[in-house]
């Protein structure tokens, strides 16, 4: 009888054996990851020193795409950057805080010389009701919210010098689908000035850029939330007021008017503080500029953007009272295939766009 | 032939063949004995039950061993439901008294082909991915670009128009792709996405880029004589192209592919829009405009 002795090898080892074989042969000769440090500390030099952008970074993952961004921030020759930090992803459970990104995106704006302006919103689930809107604040809430943008400003403190109170609170969509209320505004503005100072007193405290609206029911008029905030003494819990200054179908230099929305409609703003009695509060515009995309009912001509934002640098120069001009928006980090990635000045793959270069040429000469 | 004999004292026979060789390659002679031999009816149809579940899997042949269930249901409802906004003309758009445009030709074309009709599922741009995620749609036809971040979710097809940045240049001139540009000047929309290809291309090709107001004034400065080239978005060149004066590079300065979407599961569906694209779309050109903006 034939004894043939039986083998040690099963099928399956063998696969896996040869799976591994696969693995390392795929991984020999090649370069480990490479780890993005933050380089030695830059400066920003520009002749337009109110001149800022404001970024995108919040869904950026990858330190080298923050690091690059922040650096084609201070490339074209702005000093400031205005970014978005949701409460919901810093304190995704109460009492429990996580600025990991945070503080990543902070640290590589500052190491590049860049003054950052931070705008807080975005609710976390544990502080709203179920079901509701990422932009649902509660009144009962308001105490929350402040409480977080007081730990914000205890941490970045030294870091991070603006914090925008909320964002366009005279939008339905923004104040958590319900009516514009700007005297509940004031409230939440109220708070959290208090909580901020308490912590962190040479924190800058602005009240939210407002978006610029006829108004339409249940939108408010940018012009008739801030008088009414004014009324509701808004004017003394704030540093200063972030404002949006979208030039639409229009030039820079179309005078303002209640009726039109155009980019010198900020100065209406300015006159409404003055008239009030805050002539010394400053104007931080965090987001401006005209859209290319041939398919938006506001767009322009890629021309006529480039000229429209050019001749806006050279308006602004003139308002002494304006401390921040910023673009929206530098770059976003995916193609949406819409209107909006004609607001971008870089593509999502970091190649400067037409605007980019033309405004860096502008601030580089002037 | 040699014999052996079975642990169970049954014997059994092996040529010396290539399948000997194979079946030797199987591990483990408990497992041989087990098996009863490398002829057996068992190790036989295992092997042929491998093969076709190896086959089953290779990408090619899945359509046609497991249709998807979209395609049955065209094929049963006669209906295809596609997702279109029609605010993208001359692609589509809403005249009031009907949807319009080269997307509608081409629908109703591969509809036609597979003796179905179409259903409009007319929504917004933004809205076009969640339409065919959420099933209110078969496939997406609305000038929609290529786009990596969706292929986790949905199946594009081949691409049916390039939309990228082109060069237009005179009907006679010996310019034929961007590397004969040397020397040469190309007129564009100053800050236009054809300013920015043509910005980003520039390095190493020597040509002057000459910038106006609007793609208009571009192309009457070729027209003039007064630029070698003009580069426009894909859409303005083909429609500029028309009366013969000027014609499009084959070499697109950027690439931007419209694409038909599919869910990711609708193998056969996807197989089955190629394949009427790739019939269709001769015909289809020659309906629009000319061939050479299709690559």
């Amino acid at each position: 009888m034939l004894r043939v002795p039986p083998s040690r090898h099963t099928v399956g080892g063998q696969l896996a054996l040869l799976v591994l074989v696969i693995i390392c042969w795929g991984m020999v000769g090649r370069d480990p990851l490479p780890v993005t440090t933050l380089g030695p500390p830059q400066e920003v030099y520009t002749s337009y020193p109110s001149l800022g952008v404001h970024t995108r970074l919040t869904d950026e993952v990858e330190p080298r795409k923050i690091k690059r961004t922040l650096q084609m921030v201070r490339e074209l020759g702005a000093s400031w950057v205005v970014e978005y930090f949701p409460w919901a992803y810093a304190e995704p459970e109460a009492g429990r805080y996580d600025f990991t990104h945070a503080d990543l995106l902070v640290n590589h704006a500052l190491q590049q010389g860049l003054k950052v302006i931070a705008r807080i919103d975005y609710v976390p689930a544990w502080a709203r009701p179920a079901d509701s809107t990422v932009r649902l604040l509660p009144e009962e809430a308001y105490q929350r919210y402040a409480a977080f943008v007081a730990v914000f400003a205890h941490h970045f403190r030294g870091r991070v010098n603006y914090i925008v109170v909320w964002n366009e609170p005279n939008l339905v969509f923004e104040w958590g689908m319900r009516p514009a209320d700007p005297e509940a505004y004031t409230r939440l503005l109220a708070q959290s000035y208090k909580a901020i100072k308490a912590v962190a007193p040479e924190t800058q405290v602005l009240a939210a850029g407002l978006a610029p609206t006829e108004g339409d029911g249940a939108n408010m008029s940018d012009l008739e939330f801030l008088k009414r905030m004014i009324m509701a003494g808004g004017g003394q819990w704030m540093d200063g007021l972030a404002a949006h200054a979208y030039g639409r179908t229009v030039p820079a230099t179309e005078p303002p008017d209640a009726g039109r929305i155009n980019f010198r409609r900020v100065e209406l703003y300015h006159d409404m503080l003055v008239r009030a009695g805050y002539e010394g509060l400053p104007l931080y515009i965090t987001e401006s500029g005209w859209n290319d995309n041939q398919h938006w009912v506001w767009a322009v001509s890629p021309a006529q953007r480039i000229q429209y934002t050019l001749s806006a640098l050279q308006v602004a120069r003139d308002w002494p009272w304006c401390r921040v001009l910023a673009v929206w928006v530098l770059r976003l980090p995916w193609r949406t295939y819409t209107f909006q990635d004609n607001f971008t000045m870089v593509d999502t793959d970091f190649e400067p766009l037409p605007l980019y270069l033309e405004v860096q040429k502008w601030v580089g000469e002037k | 032939m040699k014999r052996y004999v079975s642990h169970n004292g049954s014997f059994t026979y092996v040529g010396k063949s290539i399948l000997e060789k194979v079946s030797g390659l199987w591990p483990g002679d408990q497992s041989r004995r087990e098996w009863g031999g490398p002829f057996s009816a068992r190790k036989v149809w295992l092997a042929v039950g491998l093969v076709a579940g190896i086959l089953s899997l290779w990408p090619p042949l899945r359509p046609w061993i497991r249709p998807d269930g979209t395609w049955r249901q065209i094929q049963a409802s006669g209906v295809i439901r596609i997702a279109i906004d029609p605010g993208n003309p001359p692609f589509s758009e809403d005249t009031g008294s009907g949807l319009q445009g080269w997307d509608i030709t081409l629908g109703q074309q591969l509809a036609g082909l597979w003796g179905v009709k179409v259903q409009w599922v007319v929504v917004g741009f933004d809205g076009l991915y969640d339409a065919l995620r959420a099933g209110q749609a078969d496939m997406i036809l609305s000038s929609l670009p290529y786009d990596a971040l969706h292929t986790e979710e949905v199946a594009f097809s081949h691409p049916y128009f390039q939309a990228g940045q082109r060069l237009l240049v005179p009907a006679a001139s010996p310019v034929n792709g961007l590397r004969d540009l040397q020397g040469k000047s190309v007129a564009v929309e100053w800050g236009s996405a054809a300013d920015a290809g043509l910005r980003r291309i520039r390095q190493g090709k020597g040509f002057e880029i000459q910038r106006f107001m609007s793609p208009a004034e571009a192309v009457v400065a070729v027209l003039e004589g007064k630029a070698d080239g003009a580069a426009v978005d894909g859409v303005t060149a083909l429609l500029i192209s028309q009366d013969g004066k000027l014609r499009i590079v084959k070499e697109a300065i950027t690439d931007e592919p419209y694409v038909i979407a599919v869910g990711r599961e609708d193998d056969r569906l996807l197989l089955e829009v190629n394949r009427a694209l790739d019939r269709v779309l001769p015909q289809w050109q020659k309906r629009t405009a000319d061939t050479c903006c299709i690559q």
